[in-house]
Formats: structure tokens, C-alpha cells, sequence
């Protein structure tokens, strides 16, 4: 048993006892010297609910943590899969040559973001069912047009020669990276709140 | 009469690449010369649908798709398109979602 469930069990005992005491101190209310076995009864049904509803309140706050958790990691994941994306395109940007192998991992990404997004949807509908859908359809739609116009055709022109991205290829691409990037993170404090 | 199936890694790439042939391989354009249209030709002429597997390929880029199903999509209408299509992919269904968007919102290069 942890520490606050002790706490609670003893104030709710000494609320009793202070009840107690006032009901006793009330002229219109006598006690008996003896107890009834109904009396005794009584007393234990009290003392279980006294323990069982703290224990009761912290195994359930401790679910819906747990939960929370599991989609803020998954949130983590596309966080990193997105920091992996950019570091790859300014390393490109920076290096000046983008070669099939640096396509590929950009590409493969995009992919893993997919996925990933459908394991946090399946979490979410099944977790908070009536939560999020619109929350959800924003990061889906964010993210495809992050990879609509991050794996056009200036990063795939001209397959047969390493190549460079133009400026405005790239203050598109820190846009939508950026954008995913703040609605990831949106996410991850709205689910906080649930 | 049975419907038509491509299997694009094995029957095309593991690999898609960019959109027009001049870019380098397994482009959206050789996709859609080679296998897609006379495929769905067929299979349009035959009344029959056209099943496309998307799994076991590393990704598609938004360019191979715009110049394959994107293309088919403005030269046939994307109604005639998805009545003929049927896409799958048990591995990540985003990708039947991702081609079906580009279908319904082809972009003219």
C-alpha cells in the first residue's frame, strides 16, 4: 500500500471518529454499551470501503497513465523519425549531393511515419474513443503533405547523378517539418490533459 | 473472366523512383507505360477490376505516384480509375490512402 492510499485511510478514519464524536455530543442521539452484530458489520463494510476506494483510485490513475505513456512514446517515435528526416536533408543541403542512398532513407521514413501513425490511431480509438478523431485527421493530413512535397520531384530528379535541392526546395521542406513537428507536440499535450 | 493483378515489387521495383523516365529508373512514367495502363486497359475493356499490391517496397515517393496513378487519373477520370483499382496493403495501409488522394487529386505536371 502506498503512502497516499495510508493517508487517506487514516483521514478517513479519523472522519469517522470526529462523526462519531459529534453524533455522540447530540442530545437527541444515545449510545449503547452493547453491539449488535448488524453494528459490527457495519463498522467492517466501512472500514473496506475506507481502504478499497483510495486503492481503487490509484490502480485506476495509474491505467490511465500507463496509456498515456504508451502514445506519448509512440509520439516520441515520430518526433525522432521526423528529427532523422531533417538531418538528412540538411546534410544533403549542407553537402551539397543527394545520392540514391540518402533518397531511400528519406523515403523509407516516410513510411515508418505511416505506420506509426496508424499504431496510434488503433491506440487512440481504442483508449479515448470519442477524443482526438479531428486531432488525429490533422496530423494525417500534415504529414501527407509533408511527404508530398518533401519526396517530389526535386528530391527525386535526376536519379542517375548525385544532385542538389534548390532554396526553395528546402525553406518548403523546414515549413512542413516545423509544422509536423508543433502538431506532434500539440498531440502529445492534449493527450496529457485527458 | 478473373481480375488482373500487379504486384509492383515483384513485377516493377522494390525500389519506385522519381516521375519521368529522364530522371533515372523504375520512374512513375516507365510504371505507367510498361505496366499500369495496358494493364488497366485490359481490365477496363474486360469490366473487371485491377488488384495492385503495394507491400513489400522500401516507400513511394509522392513523385512516382503523381506520375503513374496521377497521371492514369487525368487521362481516364479518377471515377473510371477507382472503379477499376482496387489497391492493397496489409503492411501500411497509408499508402492505399496516399495513391487514392492523388487519384481523386491528380496534379498536372
Amino acid at each position: 500500500m502506498s503512502k497516499l492510499s495510508i493517508i487517506i485511510s487514516i483521514i478517513i478514519a479519523i472522519v469517522f471518529f470526529i462523526i462519531g464524536i459529534i453524533v455522540d455530543n447530540i442530545p437527541y442521539f444515545t449510545l449503547s454499551n452493547e453491539f449488535e452484530l448488524d453494528d459490527l458489520l457495519s463498522i467492517l463494510i466501512t472500514i473496506i470501503i475506507a481502504i478499497s476506494i483510495p486503492l481503487y483510485l490509484q490502480k485506476w490513475q495509474e491505467n490511465q497513465r500507463t496509456l498515456k505513456d504508451l502514445v506519448i512514446d509512440d509520439i516520441r517515435e515520430l518526433l525522432k523519425i521526423n528529427d532523422e528526416i531533417a538531418s538528412k536533408i540538411s546534410n544533403c543541403k549542407s553537402s551539397g549531393i543527394i545520392n540514391n542512398d540518402d533518397r531511400k532513407i528519406v523515403i523509407e521514413s516516410f513510411d515508418k511515419i505511416d505506420r506509426k501513425i496508424a499504431i496510434l490511431q488503433s491506440q487512440i480509438q481504442e483508449n479515448y474513443p470519442n477524443k482526438s478523431s479531428g486531432h488525429l485527421l490533422s496530423i494525417q493530413t500534415i504529414s501527407r503533405e509533408y511527404w508530398s512535397n518533401t519526396t517530389g520531384d526535386e528530391l527525386m530528379k535526376n536519379q542517375t547523378n548525385p544532385s542538389v535541392f534548390s532554396q526553395n526546395y528546402y525553406d518548403k521542406f523546414r515549413l512542413h517539418s516545423d509544422k509536423f513537428e508543433k502538431e506532434l507536440k500539440l498531440f502529445a499535450h492534449r493527450v496529457n490533459k485527458y | 473472366m478473373s481480375d488482373y493483378i500487379i504486384n509492383i515489387s515483384e513485377d516493377f521495383s522494390r525500389n519506385p523512383g522519381a516521375r519521368y523516365i529522364s530522371d533515372g529508373k523504375y520512374s512513375g512514367e516507365a510504371f505507367l507505360n510498361d505496366i499500369l495502363e495496358p494493364t488497366f486497359l485490359k481490365a477496363k475493356s474486360e469490366n473487371v477490376k485491377l488488384r495492385i499490391l503495394l507491400d513489400n517496397v522500401i516507400g513511394y515517393p509522392a513523385s512516382f505516384v503523381s506520375g503513374s496513378f496521377g497521371v492514369l487519373s487525368l487521362k481516364y477520370g479518377s471515377e473510371i480509375v477507382l472503379n477499376h483499382i482496387v489497391l492493397e496493403s496489409e503492411l501500411n495501409p497509408a499508402r492505399v490512402e496516399k495513391i487514392i488522394y492523388e487519384i481523386q487529386n491528380p496534379t498536372s505536371k
